[in-house]
């Protein structure tokens, strides 16, 4: 079973965030990233800090979530914290500085962009994306074909995640044992996973095809939207609040 | 030995946001013998029982006893063990099915066992008789190739082929015609009868479980709603309904002709016995008019 919450899960709920129309908030992650990598320490970061916290409060998905899905990556800004530490060549209290100035921005960054993930739905995340990306079609970029296969994979890639589960639990009420001592004999074992694994993907696949050609889709069309994305004057505050956040820093 | 289940409640995603309590607070004693069968509604915990019966999931609150142990105590790497002993067929077994014969498939669990070649040859031969698949005529067949209801037995025989001593059934009728139902009937009675293998059987149609069970729970938002003889049918009716589950027309037609006031014994299983007890009181109706 997968216990923890997936990094970057959607939490369904209707707090202001969810709200906000996705291209809002791609907009305000970028400008938060960019930001807090440009910005000076420790006030900036520090008022950028500040700014994603309020964020992660409003956004209503709960502590947990930030904490479970942070939780591997916690490790990466500890060893790369303690990697300044140890090598850096200034002393050390101010290698430790250091330390904390390279893990804080990291942590703002991440945690920004969980906010994003957590309260934009896959697919309005991709339509913004979509709609954001549109002016490339003039240079013949394939905007939407490339967004269909991120639609598409972002949807499939928590079946995917059902069937391995599913299908490692039918193994091993068949005696299999993945917890097994040797590595050879372990992967050997994950073998009887893989291939019914592969089975159903491409069954799913050519499924997906056949259903897709069946209501006739062609790629880029005269297409229309059931939701049609539109800005409110919460988008524009939105933008306009962490952009404020930003110049602020900037004229600092 | 019975399998005990006591105060057993699972909760998935446990103090995440997506909590889901599927089982609260379940006790149950399954005797050695018994077919079981169990139904209620999608999302009933069915399938969660099933799997906390093999250790596949361990239970939050509560213990499981088979064979005198207390399953949910068991370490991880030793309960591969019960597995063996309780053999869960998942629903759609046939997509497990990896290796590139019917007897590779078959034999792979016992081999994975230790178990030797002899005795794997015996246990694959015992596993195909018992669901219906000739020998000598599937042995080579690559499963691909297979139909719908051959793969299904195959992956039925998978789990035969350890020689569990309990045997847990999720939904082995769904997509299958009769022959392929009734193939599966042939099995579970013939492997309760020879070896006394105690078997619980999950199903969404209560006409599928009628001709096997003995015994019925009806499940529902995680508890146990009814758990009544199979042959109590149709004097709970009304119950049944209510649970969402639609009874056996048979039983059904029983219950009414009781309900009219007709002096009927509706303690029946099949079709045919409900036939010969109507039938029975249709002479004895007869007798009165000719003596009346
Ligand atoms: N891995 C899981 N994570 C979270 N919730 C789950 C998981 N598996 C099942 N559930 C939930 O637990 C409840 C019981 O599920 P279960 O699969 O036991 O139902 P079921 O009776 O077998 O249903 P069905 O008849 O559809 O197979 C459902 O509400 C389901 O959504
Ligand atoms: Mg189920």
């Amino acid at each position: 079973m997968v216990k923890n919450i997936g990094l970057g899960q959607y939490i369904p709920g209707n707090s202001i965030l969810h709200r906000l129309d996705p291209r809002s908030k791609v907009i305000g992650t970028v400008i938060l990233v960019v930001g807090t990598f440009t910005s000076a320490y420790p006030v900036e970061t520090g008022i950028f800090l500040g700014t994603v916290l309020i964020l992660g409060a409003l956004s209503q998905v709960g502590i947990r979530y930030y904490f479970d899905s942070l939780k591997p990556l916690l490790y990466l800004i500890l060893i790369t914290a303690f990697f300044q530490v140890l090598l850096a060549e200034e002393e050390l209290g101010q290698r430790f500085d250091a330390a904390l100035n390279l893990g804080l921005r990291l942590f703002i960054i991440i945690f920004s962009m969980q906010v994003l993930m957590g309260t934009t739905s896959p697919l309005s995340l991709t339509s913004g994306m979509e709609k954001m990306l549109s002016p490339l079609k003039r240079i013949k970029f394939p905007v939407h074909e490339l967004i269909m296969i991120m639609t598409i994979s972002l949807r499939f890639i928590p079946l995917y995640i059902e069937d391995w589960e599913r299908i490692k639990k039918a193994q091993m009420s068949r005696g299999i044992n993945f917890e097994e001592k040797s590595i050879i004999k372990r992967l050997k074992n994950y073998i009887s996973v893989l291939i019914p694994l592969l089975r159903i993907s491409f069954q799913r696949a050519v499924d997906l095809a056949t259903a897709m050609e069946s209501r006739c889709y062609q790629g880029e069309g005269e297409r229309s939207h059931l939701n049609v994305l539109k800005f409110t004057p919460y988008d524009f505050m939105y933008i306009g609040i962490i952009g404020g956040v930003w110049l602020i820093t900037i004229w600092l | 030995m019975p399998i005990k289940i006591k105060g057993v409640t699972h909760i998935y995603k446990k103090g995440t946001p997506f909590e889901k309590k599927a089982l609260e607070d379940i006790f149950l004693n399954i005797e050695n013998g018994e077919i079981l069968g169990i139904m209620g509604k999608s999302g009933s915990g069915k399938s969660t029982f099933l799997q906390l019966l093999n250790g596949l999931l361990r239970p939050c609150r509560g213990k499981i006893i088979v064979d005198d142990y207390d399953i949910t105590m068991i370490p991880a790497d030793e309960i591969a063990a019960v597995r063996r002993e309780v053999g869960l067929v998942f629903q759609f077994p046939e997509e497990q099915i990896f290796e590139t014969d019917v007897y590779k498939e078959i034999a792979f669990g016992p081999k994975n066992l230790g178990i030797d070649e002899k005795k794997t040859f015996e246990r694959v031969k015992t596993a195909m008789k018992l669901t219906g698949l000739e020998y000598v005529k599937f042995k080579d067949r690559r499963p691909n190739e297979l139909s719908g209801g051959e793969k299904r037995r195959v992956g039925i025989a998978d789990i035969l082929a350890l020689n569990p001593r309990y045997l847990l059934l999720d939904e082995p009728f769904a997509a299958l015609d009769y022959e392929g139902r009734r193939k599966i009937y042939q099995s579970i009675k013939e492997l309760n009868q020879t070896r006394g293998t105690t078997t619980i059987i999950v199903s969404h149609n209560l006409e599928y479980l009628v001709p096997v069970c003995n015994r019925l729970l009806i499940l529902a938002d995680g508890r146990v709603k009814l758990d009544i003889k199979i042959d109590e049918i149709a004097l709970y009716i009304k119950e049944i309904k209510n649970l969402g589950v639609s009874p056996p027309l048979h039983h059904e037609v029983l219950y009414y002709l009781k309900e009219k006031g007709f002096n009927i014994n509706v303690k029946v299983r099949t079709r045919e016995e409900a036939a010969r007890e109507i039938a029975k009181y249709l002479g004895t109706l007869k007798d009165e008019v000719k003596s009346g």
